[in-house]
Parts: C-alpha cells; sequence; structure tokens
C-alpha cells in the first residue's frame, strides 16, 4: 500500500475517516461477540504469521470466536483495512478483541492466553489438556 | 549501494528513506530518552521490523499500553507504507532479566524460518 506523497508529504492518518455504516457494523460486531479477530486470511489458511498465531490463540480457546477476513472484504481490501484501523485507532493487524475490547496483536493474545487472563475476561474455564 | 537494489528497495514505498535499525532507533529513543532499543529487520528489506524496546518508562504498564503508546510514533510511516510490519516488544529492565537472562527476545518471525508459529521467548 501506497499513499500519493505531494512534496514529501503522505497523505495523513487523521484525513481518513470511517464511514459511519461500517462503524457502527463494526462496533456491533464487537460488542454482541465475546471473541472478534481481523486477520488476513481465515484460521483454515491464514495469509500471515502474525493471524496464524492469533488464530491459534483463539482456537486454543475452545471458545467460538468471528474471524473478520480482512482481504475478504469487498473489492478494497486496502481501504477496508485502513477503516479497520481508523476505527480501533490501532494501525497493525491482526486485532483481538475481548468482550469489546481491543487488547491488542497476537503477541498481547499469547500472553494473555498463557497467564490465563485471557479465561478470566471471558469468564470460562481453560480447557483441559488432552 | 548498488543502482540495482536502490530501484528494488524504491518498490516498497513512494520516495523517501529505507528505514534502517539507526532510524528505528530514533524514533523509539524520541518517545522513550535512554530507552535500549534492539530492531530485527525481519525480511533485510527495511520494511518489516520487529522491535524490542527496554525502558523503566514502561513500569506499571501493561503490554498493550506500552504499545499504544510508542505506536502513534510510526503511525504515519505505516499509513505511507514505509514500513509494513511492525511487532513491538516492549519491556521494562527486570522483566528482560527475568524472561531472557538479560538478551533480547530473539523475533517472531512471520514469514517462516523452520521455527514455527511459537516466538522465541
Amino acid at each position: 500500500m501506497s499513499l500519493p506523497m505531494a512534496n514529501g508529504a503522505p497523505a495523513a492518518p487523521q484525513d481518513v475517516t470511517v464511514d459511519a455504516e461500517l462503524k457502527q457494523r463494526l462496533d456491533e460486531l464487537v460488542k454482541n461477540n465475546d471473541l472478534v479477530l481481523f486477520m488476513k486470511g481465515t484460521p483454515e489458511q491464514p495469509q500471515c504469521g502474525f493471524s496464524a498465531r492469533a488464530a491459534q490463540v483463539y482456537q486454543a480457546t475452545g471458545q467460538p470466536f468471528q474471524a473478520i477476513n480482512v482481504l475478504e472484504q469487498g473489492d478494497n481490501p486496502m481501504a477496508f483495512i485502513r477503516s479497520v484501523g481508523v476505527w480501533a485507532d490501532w494501525p497493525t493487524l491482526p486485532q483481538c478483541w475481548v468482550k469489546g475490547e481491543l487488547i491488542g496483536g497476537s503477541d498481547v493474545a499469547l500472553e494473555l492466553y498463557e497467564s490465563g487472563e485471557l479465561f478470566e475476561m471471558l469468564g470460562v474455564e481453560r480447557p483441559a489438556a488432552e | 549501494m548498488a543502482r540495482g537494489v536502490e530501484a528494488f528497495m524504491s518498490r516498497t514505498h513512494v520516495g523517501g528513506t529505507v528505514f534502517t535499525g539507526a532510524e528505528i532507533e530514533a524514533i523509539v529513543q524520541a518517545r522513550y530518552p535512554g530507552a535500549q532499543v534492539h530492531p530485527s529487520d525481519l525480511t533485510g528489506g527495511g520494511d518489516h521490523w520487529h522491535v524490542v524496546v527496554v525502558s523503566d518508562a514502561f513500569e506499571g504498564m501493561r503490554s498493550f499500553q506500552r504499545q499504544r503508546d510508542l505506536m502513534p510514533s510510526f503511525k504515519e510511516h505505516l499509513a505511507t507504507g514505509a514500513i509494513h510490519a511492525l511487532d513491538l516488544r516492549c519491556l521494562t529492565p527486570q522483566e528482560l532479566t527475568d524472561a531472557h537472562g538479560g538478551e533480547a527476545p530473539a523475533p517472531f518471525r512471520p514469514h517462516g524460518d523452520g521455527e514455527g508459529e511459537h516466538p522465541g521467548h
């Protein structure tokens, strides 16, 4: 992705606003689902190692989760990715949402999974080891 | 640097400089003066970075809050595509000692080098 640069000045991130309808959809998505993951690709076929790691963590919780493949949202993935970044005020992917809160990327998700805090946030038990 | 390499690098972003570890370090230290910064260029192309930042300033801050605090310094470069991927690992000196024996943790390499999906630490 490269934005046009005039006189070496890039288009500023604050020039981008989120479409109201999209914002509402995103707000509702994270409000109505305990676990939401914005990722590149799908949990079955991740397109990025960081997204793969996040999906693995979410799968390991044993809880249902919504995985949004940012590459497959309409015909302009870069615009969607940019919108999600502006909406969340967080520029990188994956985005890991737990109970309506952005907890961070895949490294933080893994940290919270390993410490058990992720399960505390969800109010569920860690699945028994097999 | 050979002309051919410059031309290759200029494909990853429009104009501007290719990021070096020194530039990454400068950006971080502008936000956290005195921080130890360990940047790793994950692909050699100057646009995929794993950065370990060690600073007392992180004391009492949760992991994501530390990243939230530092990320705005990179927002413009991410928006232009000069930096395509940025993995920030923010530690206090004590955490570095406790978890990693004082060595900067190895970068998680999402593009694979046989290490699998687990982070280096």
